[in-house]
């Protein structure tokens, strides 16, 4: 979540130096020196410099994924009691099928677009009026206000579910306790309340960083269209919604987008919650379902397949994202 | 000559990276050392159960011929994926700790290496008939077991008392007992459910007489929705239902405890020294009783209990065995574990009773607590098999726990969805099932 949604900030930084000046510079330099050719030195040192990067990337990046590819068109074939040794048959493209029609899979799908549906409206609604607020006239002590909603962020999403976890549980948790006090039942384990348990928990970790990016974008609105708005009489309500937030529209839209790519991955918080939210099943989400089989069940055939239909999915989304960014820039 | 010179060093560096890579990539496969014949015998031992540390420190102080080395995993949790990983990566240790569950489940995934030579007549004639299946299958011996969870009532004497009640012989007598309780004080009950357990679910099957595994000839059978588990679970769903026991989880379930507000825990023979060590206020007025019955007949099964195997890479499974043999059945080993601690029970009668002598009788009002597990191991039906589908079993269970406590299923459509599941993924995985 957190590289995927730097990039937000983009849109709101200072425009790209404009493509004459660039050419210009290199053009200025060319005069002062020979027309360089190729010389195997510099491409010696060149690679020199760029061989860390490449190892690391074909280990850690490349290789992983070949090494999957090849994984998920294979199977471990027992007989028998299974007690002799296993043996690795190609099946092609079962996998995948097996995959894409198992409904503990396609059903992971469901639950994240639902969980979707919840967090995201709320989170970037509630970012979008708190970077308003302190952007307003009004706002007093901005500094500690804006470092206050950061802090969830800076807790890892396992710690943060625990803390939860405690939170939501009867007897232990102050919440509970008041919920039980004003006369309100406690029941986690409804299918909505496996959404909404979780959705808190995204909401209180990632609305503070949103807020940072959009008070950023907020920074960038041009004094003159506030004044100017101002002297057509717009109050600080209007101005806020009809303007400010009209103005960031592009960093809001590419937030939202890159938080979808985000909350698809989302896997640590159900986990920890199942416990408590007890309509979280082993494979509620897509990444708990790949975890279950590969380490649950050993298929890592099984889980390689599954791993990657769920991240070409995320490729897709990602690209269509950047698609769509480069769009609302415009 | 420089320009040369520097292609070298590219060259010498790329290739170094390349090695590196290649070494990296097919450690899985490297042999391991050997052992040099002068010198003990070294052995690495991994493992997460309490004491595992004293017990190779005093190994290693009586053994000047094999030096084993400990590794220690953090819970029963980690340890099965992180086996099947060190397998595959050819860095195992030598000896590892399997929960009876998960035997043929390592066998299955080529963990465990067939010790019927080494291991096969000191597990026959060491060991209560009850383990011998839960290790033996296939015609071939996987682990040494150390100890058995045998399934035990443990009760608050006090309050037994205060609302009037017997300890219940069977499980008749428990719903009854819980009724009354129930409706003495409604912020008190009798015990906490099954619900949710699925470890438990099995033990209480088996108390039944149910067999959710079994071996014919080349294939397995699975059988967890038979009619003897069906018939077990109907009490504890009518417990559920009338909310006659506690449905909650566990830190409120401990609290509750702790309060005075359960009266009585079903649990395994290791669950004496946690009842010790969590409520140490409350010394002196847990009991232990036989565990209530199907019927009249006493009877009780296995709740948690673990064995020792040796690891498909190993080269010195002679080597390992000896320290298992001498984990499980010597004295000093159980004496060295227990530390005045533990309650594990072990199956070995050697050492068992050197485990009955080490344990502190006071938290129990000097209650001879081995004694009451002793005589529960010899009513344990024997034949029970776990199979290699177990953790699809479990996890299925687990999450239809959920449904049952949301009121959404009952246990017995949760045994039959359990059913399903492990034979479609014993099935995929090729394996043969009758």
């Amino acid at each position: 979540m957190g590289p995927a949604t730097q990039r937000v900030a983009g849109p709101a930084g200072p425009p790209p130096e404009p493509k004459g000046a660039i050419m210009a510079l290199t053009q200025a330099s060319g005069t002062r020196t020979e027309p360089r050719r190729p010389s195997r030195k510099g491409t010696l040192t060149a690679l020199l410099f760029l061989a860390p990067f490449f190892v690391l990337f074909f280990a850690f990046t490349v290789f992983p994924v070949l090494y999957s590819c090849y994984l998920s068109l294979f199977k471990d074939k027992a007989a028998g009691l299974g007690l002799g040794a296993v043996q690795k048959v190609f099946v092609g493209g079962e996998n995948y099928l097996r995959a894409l029609t198992d409904p503990a899979y396609t059903s992971s799908f469901g639950n994240i677009a639902v969980y979707c549906l919840i967090y995201i409206p709320v989170m970037i609604v509630l970012s979008l009026s708190i970077a308003l607020l302190l952007d307003s006239a009004a706002a007093k002590a901005r500094g500690f206000f804006r470092l206050a909603f950061y802090l969830p962020n800076i807790v890892p999403g396992l710690i943060a579910a625990v803390i939860w976890l405690y939170l939501y549980t009867p007897e232990i948790s102050p919440i509970v306790d008041a919920v039980k006090a004003s006369g309100g039942t406690w029941d986690l384990s409804s299918t909505l309340a496996a959404y909404f348990s979780i959705s808190n928990i995204t909401v209180w970790m990632h609305t503070g960083y949103n807020v940072i990016l959009f008070y950023a974008a907020l920074q960038a609105v041009p004094k003159e269209v506030l004044e100017a708005a101002t002297v057509d009489g717009a109050g600080p309500f209007r101005t806020a919604v009809a303007i400010k937030a009209r103005m960031i529209a592009g960093a809001v839209s590419v937030a939202t987008l890159f938080t979808v790519v985000g909350a698809m991955q989302l896997f640590a918080e159900p986990l920890l919650l199942k416990t408590k939210a007890t309509a979280i099943t082993s494979t509620w989400t897509p990444n708990m379902f790949i975890y279950d089989a590969a380490f649950d069940k050993h298929d890592f055939g099984y889980a390689a397949a599954s791993a990657l239909t769920f991240a070409v999915l995320i490729g897709v989304m990602s690209w269509a994202v950047t698609k769509l960014g480069s769009k609302a820039d415009q | 000559m420089r320009k040369i010179r520097k292609t070298h060093v590219v060259v010498a560096v790329a290739g170094a990276l390349s090695a590196a890579l290649l070494a990296g990539c097919s450690s899985g496969t490297a042999p391991a050392a050997q052992s040099t014949r002068s010198g003990p015998v070294e052995i690495t031992f991994s493992s997460w159960l309490k004491g595992s540390k004293q017990v190779v420190e005093a190994f290693n102080a009586s053994h000047p011929d094999i030096k084993v080395t400990f590794k220690e995993v953090a819970s029963s949790k980690d340890n099965y994926p992180a086996l099947t990983n060190q397998v595959k990566a050819g860095n195992a240790p030598d000896v590892v700790t399997v929960e009876y569950p998960h035997v043929s489940e390592m066998a299955t995934q080529g963990v465990l290496q067939d010790i019927s030579k080494p291991a096969g007549d000191f597990v026959k004639s060491k060991f209560d008939p009850a383990a011998q299946s839960l290790v033996t299958f296939g015609g071939a011996t996987w682990g040494v077991p150390l100890d058995a969870g045998v399934l035990e009532f443990f009760y608050r004497e006090d309050l037994f008392t205060k609302y009037g009640i017997e300890v219940p012989k069977t499980w008749a007598e428990y719903e009854a007992a819980a009724a009354k309780v129930a409706t003495a004080d409604p912020a008190v009950r009798l015990g906490s459910t099954v619900v949710g357990d699925s470890a438990l679910m099995a033990a209480l099957s088996w108390q039944n007489g149910a067999k959710w595994g079994g071996v014919d000839g080349d294939s397995w059978k699975i059988d967890v929705n038979s009619q003897a588990s069906m018939d077990a679970m109907k009490v504890h769903q009518d417990l559920f239902d009338k909310k006659l026991v506690w449905a909650d989880d566990d830190p409120v379930l401990q609290k509750k405890q702790a309060a005075g507000q359960m009266l009585s825990v079903i649990s395994g023979a290791w669950y004496g020294a946690a009842l010790r060590s969590s409520f140490p206020d409350q010394a002196g007025k847990w009991r232990v009783a036989p565990l209530p019955a199907p019927t009249s007949a006493p009877a009780t099964a296995f709740y948690g209990g673990s064995t020792f195997g040796i690891s498909k890479n190993s080269t010195k499974a002679d080597a390992g065995v000896k320290f298992i043999e001498w984990m499980t059945t010597d004295p000093a080993a159980i004496s060295a574990r227990i530390g005045g601690t533990s309650s594990t029970f072990p199956i070995n009668t050697e050492a068992n009773a050197a485990a009955a002598k080490t344990f502190d009788k006071a938290f129990f009002g000097g209650q001879d607590i081995y004694a009451n597990a002793a005589a529960g191991l010899k009513t344990v039906p024997s034949g029970w098999t776990w199979t290699p589908g177990t953790p699809t079993t479990f996890s299925k269970l687990a999450d239809g726990g959920a449904q049952v406590k949301a009121g959404k299923a009952t246990l017995s459509q949760i045994l039959d969805q359990a059913q399903d599941a492990t034979v479609a993924d014993l099935k995929n995985r090729g394996i043969s099932i009758k």
